[in-house]
């Protein structure tokens, strides 16, 4: 059995075949959507709770039993899906050959060949240069070529740009989307975070993945190594052993935090190694949303 | 182990040469390019001072394949030392006492020697000194050799300094009157011996010759009584056991016998005149008219006029040339000198010689050989840490 870590799927070089073997993986002894919401067929009843659409309750029943109960149907399945990639200088942070950018778009592939799949819309926001270009969400295959051909033309570059700028490519779909952000959440300040707050506070069900890299998270380097910050061009000259506690439990605490905080905003985050299978990173993620 | 040419090793030196191009030729250090430095603010930095070689697996090579060609340049050897190679005792026996006449003499000798368990090795053509070195190189260090030498030996060149430690035993050999050559180990009581043992002179005449063999037998007494040695002549009585000094007087036309040809190869000395047949004429003499020819260890002289009635008046003048002692005619022997045992005494607490060695040239050489393939191929190989870096 291939393993489909990105290093063997970037040496492919085809964006489609690439993310269709990442979805095959994916599909291979897959499972029916569980999301609940509005739909046709029945799922459940709930207790009403303020804010609920009354069209939603079911006044017979009240009749019955002179309570509120809200009916649950499974969910319709043609929904929209939103992937926005984080083109950032950042995603350009290779390890064993690998980018993050690298990763994040064969993850954008992947989740629009699985929508295509599915028949559901999806459309894809990149954000790059200091501002973002949205491709409308749209159903069929010669929607998903252009997609993909759009996937393969992005070159990272800049910095994420704040919400005014982000505010029109992100909200130009009147309807709810479901909004999944590949990033690999470094920011200046908070940006990253506030735009997901903004779209979440929105009623988009907002998702993110976080990439992160093998020795980002062990910290394993040379005894003396300078750092070069992407996006500034800063350098730091570090004595690898002497802060890697520190830096480690400095990394440790920024992930809680960020995990803390958009848990908080009804924002999932999954983490995503870069030289983890794609496919099987995609079902962990995909998975942990619908137990949400 | 050992070198050939220390001096070499200052090639050694040009070790400093890599180190050096590896310490100054040291590589930028390539950033490591990341995302974000938010947890790594404020980290110390590196010291800085801290030399550090680039690329040390191909240092160790180069300083490998240096050191290797500094050691073939120092001619690098070992000495081969047989762990099991004992200490022993050897008693070297000269050549010229090994004969069965000398043996006897120098029996003595040998039984005090062989009787600590010594081996007795019997040497070969050539000087004592070459003998010994020859047979120190054979020996495991500490041995002993006894050296058993005659007090004439010629002696040439330098004494050799030697590993084990060297006695020299000499035995004078020395010529016994009436009892031919004899080998005695003690010079005076072979000086005492010698008065007592007459010199014995058998006669083989026919009935032709009986006068001649009258006249020669008083030639043979009147030198004898002249020379105040006891002589003793009697007829060739047949076959008798060779008796090495002996002499005999062959007065016939025929051939001698082989019984008295016996008696010449174990050492006597035959005489045959000239003008009989069986020397086959007296014309190939030389001028002084005495032939001197040899069968095995001993002598045939043909004289001219032994048989005429003319040379009875000079008969004892010639006899007296040549009796009892033949040698003297024979052309001038290299001068043999007597040695004191003292002289003959290797060198020792000197720098001892080299045992057998092996050189290691050519593995030196292909070691380095392998180590300049290997320098070159991880010095172009294409993914060098330095190529990488300077893409």
């Amino acid at each position: 059995m291939i393993r489909l870590d990105p290093a063997t799927l970037t040496a492919i070089g085809d964006l489609e075949i690439a993310a269709r073997m990442v979805v095959d993986g994916f599909m291979f002894g897959g499972h029916p959507s569980r999301m609940q919401g509005a739909g046709i067929e029945f799922s459940q009843y709930r207790n009403y709770q303020p804010g609920d659409d009354l069209r939603r309750v079911d006044w017979k029943l009240f009749a019955r039993s002179d309570r509120y109960f809200v009916r649950e149907s499974e969910a319709e399945t043609s929904v929209t899906i939103r992937i926005v990639l984080d083109a950032s200088d950042s995603m350009r942070e290779e390890e064993d050959g690998v980018s993050k950018f690298a990763c994040a778009r064969l993850l954008a592939a992947a989740l629009a060949m699985i929508a295509f799949r599915q028949g559901d819309a999806v459309g894809l926001t990149a954000v790059s240069q200091g501002g973002a270009r949205a491709w409308r969400a749209d159903r069929g295959r010669s929607h998903l070529n252009r997609l993909l051909l759009a996937l393969s033309a992005i070159e990272p570059g800049g910095s994420w740009p704040d919400w005014h700028r982000l505010e029109g490519p992100l909200l130009a779909a009147p309807a709810r989307e479901i909004v999944i952000a590949i990033t690999d959440l470094n920011e200046r300040g908070n940006e990253i975070r506030a735009a997901l707050e903004k779209l979440s506070a929105l009623r988009h069900d907002v998702r993110v993945l976080h990439l992160v890299g093998r020795r980002e998270m062990t910290f394993d380097y040379d005894p003396a190594v300078t750092f070069e910050e992407l996006e500034t061009g800063r350098t730091l000259d570090v004595a690898t052993g002497a802060v890697r506690e520190r830096y480690l439990a400095s990394l440790s605490a920024a992930l809680r935090n960020i995990d803390l905080e958009l848990g908080e905003h009804r924002i999932g985050c999954h983490r995503i190694r870069t030289d983890q299978p794609l496919d099987e990173a995609l079902r962990e993620a995909l998975s942990a949303r619908s137990r949400r | 182990m050992g070198f050939a040419f220390p001096t070499g090793l200052a090639a050694l030196a040009a070790l400093a040469i890599p180190i050096l191009i590896h310490l100054s030729r040291k590589l930028p250090r390539e950033p490591v390019r990341i995302g974000s430095l938010r947890h790594l603010e404020g980290a110390p930095a590196p010291r800085r001072a801290r030399a550090r070689v680039t690329e040390r697996w191909l240092l160790a090579v180069r300083l490998l394949l240096l050191t290797l060609l500094a050691l073939v340049i120092a001619g690098m050897h070992v000495e081969i030392r047989g762990p099991a190679r004992a200490a022993r005792s050897v008693v070297l026996l000269s050549h010229d006492l090994s004969t069965d006449s000398a043996g006897d003499a120098a029996g003595a000798v040998l039984d005090s020697l062989t009787g600590a368990g010594a081996r007795v090795v019997a040497a070969g053509a050539g000087d004592i000194w070459s003998l010994l070195s020859e047979l120190d190189r054979e020996l495991p260090p500490g041995s002993s050799i006894a050296a058993v030498f005659p007090a004439s030996l010629p002696v040439a060149g330098a004494r050799p300094a030697l590993r084990s430690s060297v006695s020299i035993h000499l035995v004078s050999v020395q010529a016994a009157s009436g009892a031919g050559n004899s080998v005695n180990v003690d010079v005076d009581a072979a000086a005492g011996a010698a008065d007592s043992i007459p010199h014995r002179v058998f006669i083989a005449a026919d009935t032709a010759h009986r006068l001649a063999a009258a006249r020669l037998s008083a030639a043979f007494r009147a030198v004898g009584s002249l020379r105040d040695e006891p002589v003793r002549v009697d007829r060739w009585p047949g076959p008798v056991s060779a008796v090495a000094g002996d002499w005999i007087v062959h007065f016939t036309d025929s051939t001698p016998s082989p019984s008295i040809l016996d008696a010449v190869r174990g050492g006597g000395v035959l005489l045959i005149a000239a003008e009989s047949n069986a020397s086959g004429g007296a014309a190939e003499l030389p001028p002084d008219g005495i032939g001197i020819d040899t069968l095995g260890q001993g002598l045939i002289l043909t004289v001219a006029g032994l048989d005429s009635a003319s040379a009875g008046a000079e008969l004892p003048a010639l006899i007296a040339r040549i009796w009892p002692d033949p040698a003297r005619l024979a052309p001038a022997a290299p001068a043999r000198r007597r040695v004191a045992a003292s002289q003959l005494i290797p060198a020792r607490n000197e720098s001892p010689p080299e045992g057998p060695q092996l050189s290691l040239r050519d593995v030196l050489l292909a070691l380095a050989i392998g180590c300049f393939l290997l320098e070159r191929w991880m010095a172009h190989r294409p993914r060098r840490p330095a190529m990488e870096r300077a893409a």
